[in-house]
């Protein structure tokens, strides 16, 4: 039980799939000038990597390991293209506001690098495990990244103005640079407190 | 050599996996996701016309039925040929979308555009099809004028795959709500519509009524919609023009 708390927690703050791993940048910077499309993001990018995870797993002692990344791949884009088309045919308008990101999805390092790092070593249930987690990890950066660069770049927080109407804007914050900076800064923050972390232990 | 057969093998039992699981979900959805997609354009005829099918916050509502009735009841449409002609037999409903948005390949050859008459005044209102390529994507959606075909009513976009937060800014209301009352045609002449980098009044001091503010972060997107909106509208000229002289405009 305690390795499973740690499967799942570990990723949200120590080993946060973008501040310590730095994966999934690409679509860090995409999609977090509006917290709501980050928001989507990030449940879509979970679902995936649950589902990629298990398919993985269970698959592990059948891969042969020369071709296991091109495998990998394939299951993740079927498995995302399955979402795209299911939700084309049931869910038109929220398909409309995702499609940029469910493609973003199959190409996120994060995916990938769990079904490389974890599923390929690890039973199932623990690959899920380690998808809620790194879900998780990258979804409190995208939320966060998104927040500022929002709230500074438009002033308004999913859609609600917050800032008031003659907050002029910053047009660096809409742009994706500034997520650069935003997440260079995160990094920064977290290795300075985890190094005085390691070295009070 | 086991080895290698053994690869191959497993290479391709996934792949059918993988392609039977697409291919079996492609065919049961297909219908449905054509049926979404009409339904979407119709959606977007009647709000680019002002019928108030979404309200201020983006929520639809009309339902799909409403829409339809609506649809059928009210709206004329009509399909023109790459010259502006009319084409008798086609029917815009059937339209695929090839034929009105073109293919990397080959250029857009049908361009419908639907009537709608106020019953009272029986002034009518113009959206024709507009779509071209942004920076990622073709973007696709209508351009709704007025009885003297002069003024804008309104644009709509039902699909584009732009970035979200920049050129996928064409979709918000900030964007589109500065097309109503500006002017593609004055005095005699098409205007050359602009949807300028930065602000109007940067470029135009004094205003101009035949401009828009581009959307920051996105000058390749603002570019394209401005190269094929003026580009779809000299292919519909001939017809607009027949229309003015039939309403007695100027």
């Amino acid at each position: 039980m305690a390795k499973a708390k740690t499967i799942i927690l570990d990723p949200l703050s120590d080993d946060n799939p973008i501040t310590y791993q730095v994966l999934g940048v690409c679509s860090a910077l995409a999609v977090t000038v509006q917290v709501q499309t980050a928001f989507v993001m990030c449940i879509a990018l979970t679902l995936v990597l649950a589902g990629s995870n298990l398919v993985i797993s269970l698959m592990r002692n059948m891969i042969p390991s020369r071709i296991r990344m091109i495998v990998e791949l394939s299951v993740i884009a079927t498995l995302v293209i399955l979402v795209d088309q299911v939700l084309k045919a049931t869910a038109y308008d929220v398909s409309k506001q995702l499609s940029v990101f469910v493609g973003l999805i199959i190409t996120n390092c994060i995916v990938m690098g769990r079904a490389e790092a974890f599923a390929m070593q690890n039973n199932a249930r623990d690959s899920i495990l380690d998808a809620v987690g790194n879900g998780g990890g990258y979804s409190i950066i995208l939320i966060l990244v998104a927040t500022l660069r929002e709230i500074i770049g438009s002033g308004t927080w999913y859609g609600f103005r917050v800032l008031p109407a003659s907050y002029p804007g910053n047009g660096l914050m809409v742009l994706a640079p500034s997520a650069f900076l935003i997440i260079g800064l995160m990094i920064w923050a977290q290795r300075t407190w985890m190094t005085k972390k390691f070295e009070e232990d | 050599m086991r080895e290698e057969l053994k690869i191959v093998g497993f290479a391709a039992i996934v792949c059918i996996i993988c392609s039977l699981l697409l291919s079996a979900a492609y065919s049961q959805l297909v219908d449905q996701q054509v049926r979404n997609v009409k339904l979407d354009q119709k959606y977007n005829v009647l709000k680019a016309l002002g019928v108030p099918v979404i309200n201020e916050k983006g929520k639809k509502v009309m339902t799909p039925d409403e829409v339809e009735q609506f649809f059928s009841a009210h709206i004329e449409a009509t399909v023109l040929d790459m010259n502006g002609n009319i084409l008798p037999d086609a029917k815009a409903d059937e339209l695929t979308d090839a034929q009105i948005a073109g293919l990397s390949n080959k250029p857009k050859d049908h361009f419908p555009i639907y009537a709608l008459t106020d019953p009272e005044t029986g002034d009518r209102r113009y959206a024709i099809h507009i779509s071209g390529k942004g920076l990622w994507s073709t973007l696709k959606g209508y351009l709704a004028l007025d009885n003297c075909l002069q003024s804008v009513v309104g644009i709509t976009f039902y699909e584009h795959k732009e970035t979200p937060g920049l050129g996928g800014e064409v979709d918000k209301p900030w964007f589109q709500d500065q097309f109503p009352e500006k002017l593609v045609y004055a005095n005699g002449n098409y205007n050359n519509f602009r949807v300028v980098k930065g602000k109007v009044v940067d470029v135009y001091p004094k205003g101009a009524d035949h401009a828009v503010d581009g959307i920051p972060g996105a000058t390749m997107t603002s570019k394209g919609l401005q190269r094929f909106m003026n580009g779809d509208i000299a292919t519909y000229r001939p017809y607009l023009d027949q229309l003015r002289a039939e309403a007695g405009c100027e």
